[in-house]
């Protein structure tokens, strides 16, 4: 066991410095106060509207596989029922930060039926996603997305390998379901008994749920019924999640920050990356490209983000970092974004030929998520 | 973060679940010192007053996989997501236990 650690990264280049220097200038900021308190309302019947709107389009696509007329129409209609199931979690995030609604209730009941199409217990997705806000692009301590280094890859056992190097590039669409795995159905993970309570009482929900649903499902429509009319919307609702959060936060233009470097604001101001969709997608997806303003101020409620993060970007010009959404950004994430690259602070892709470091600061990192 | 409040019927039923709490003792340096003292010892098959707080958890041949162990644990005592690295910034039980009083706000004793 290595007793001594070494301030990584090991040589930061002349983007890390410039990219510290703006964290260091946002350091002591009260970011929050950017953003107009009457953002912080919520309107319940627009989160409803959502939800409503998100779940027609979730059962319809998938009505729509059972009468289509010929199979090639199975995968767009997938896509479409993946897309309802994300918009729901889009929904169940809301609900999470208590932004749904002003009561707790109700933002607990929609939580729980809202993520019931990717069998994800509310109550374990919501601690979970507030480690993430707590620790957002931390190299030890957040639960999203993590990289590793490529010197604690190789200590990996080979199925962990080829978790970690799959769900980073051509399994990507399924990297969501290896966090559900991880933290979604093991309530043993979270550090407070009241959360793992939560946390078993979200998953009875759900398996119940899950067992009158399958079998419905098997008595009406056999077992294909389930593969076609539930296993492939929920292979589809990840793929949408997968993909949607792998973008947030990774990309070889911004670092991870180890703890010697890492502090709040700059995870919250610095280190997302917004897309802009097409404005029908930004409608079925709640908004949640639209991701800075969420990280700043996680209670404005997700039809208040825009001109939140409108507020945002003009007390904090040049900060914000916003793209165009593309495939070709999403091919260039799976391509170059595989470890973090201990000189540098910043993804490194598998094809990078190997420095050999020690396993140093991060070799302990590997196991425990 | 809401707390549980009810321990009977359904309740009691998943809050066994929900495993250990940590002590009814306040939590404090000296708890955190004495837990991974007896967790050191466990870890060894030795008694707790072989364990030397001031030695390094290399000396007792601990390994990264035991480390990543003990930290998780640690996490369940302090109800704090923890650094898996811990154990190698922190290399014995003295500066562990130190820097968590400090991290954590706690009193040396409760």
């Amino acid at each position: 066991m290595q007793q001594t650690l070494q301030r990584l990264p090991l040589s930061p280049g002349a983007d890390y410095n410039a990219f510290m220097a703006r964290a260091q200038a946002i350091k002591d900021e009260r970011l929050a106060e950017a953003i107009p308190k009457d953002l912080l309302v919520p309107k319940a019947w627009r989160g409803l509207l959502g939800f409503v709107i998100s779940y027609a389009l979730y059962a319809g696509a998938i009505v729509g596989v059972a009468y289509a007329p010929h199979w090639a129409l199975w995968v767009p209609l997938w896509l479409v029922a993946g897309l309802g199931g994300w918009g729901l979690h889009c929904i169940a995030h809301d609900c999470g930060h208590n932004s749904f609604s002003r009561s707790k209730t109700l933002n607990v009941v929609i939580g729980h039926l809202a993520l019931l199409p990717l069998i994800y217990p509310f109550y374990a997705w919501k601690h979970v996603h507030n480690l993430h806000h707590m620790h957002t692009n931390s190299l030890e301590m957040d639960t999203d997305w993590r990289p590793l280094s490529r010197a604690v890859y190789k200590r990996l056992s080979l199925w962990d390998r080829i978790v970690y190097m799959g769900t980073r590039s051509w399994a990507f669409w399924a990297g969501t379901i290896n966090y559900w795995v991880v933290s979604g159905i093991r309530p043993g993970f979270f550090p407070k008994k009241s959360m793992r309570v939560q946390a078993w009482l979200s998953l009875a929900f759900v398996l119940l749920v899950l067992a009158g649903y399958t079998a419905a499902l098997v008595h009406f429509t056999g077992w294909t019924g389930v593969l076609l009319y539930f296993v492939a919307p929920w292979l589809a609702t990840h793929a949408w999640f997968s993909a949607t959060t792998l973008m947030h936060h990774t990309t070889n233009e911004l670092p991870f920050l180890a703890s010697n470097d890492w502090n709040p604001n700059a995870s919250r101001l610095l280190l997302t990356t917004d897309y802009v969709y097409p404005k029908w997608l930004l409608f079925l997806t709640h908004n949640i490209s639209i991701h800075t303003a969420h990280h700043v101020l996680p209670i404005v409620p997700f039809y208040n983000l825009p001109k939140a993060q409108a507020a945002l970007k003009k007390a904090y010009p040049g900060m914000l970092r916003e793209r165009r959404f593309s495939f070709a950004t999403l091919w260039r994430i799976v391509r170059d974004c595989h470890f973090y690259d201990e000189r540098t602070g910043y993804y490194v892709s598998r094809s990078e030929p190997d420095e050999g470091f020690p396993a140093g600061h991060t070799a302990s990192l590997a196991a425990r998520d | 973060m809401e707390q549980v409040q009810s321990s009977g019927g359904l309740l009691g039923f998943f809050k066994k679940f929900g495993g250990e709490a940590k002590p009814a003792e306040p939590l404090s340096g000296a708890v955190i010192r004495d837990w991974l003292v007896r967790r050191l010892a466990k870890q060894l098959s030795v008694p707790a007053s072989e364990i030397d707080t001031s030695a390094s958890f290399a000396s007792y041949g601990l390994d990264s996989l035991v480390a990543v162990q003990v930290s998780g644990d640690l996490e369940k005592l302090v109800e704090q997501r923890l650094s898996p690295a811990l154990l190698f910034e922190y290399s014995s039980i003295d500066a562990l236990t130190n820097h968590l009083v400090a991290e954590l706000r706690l009193p040396e004793t409760a």
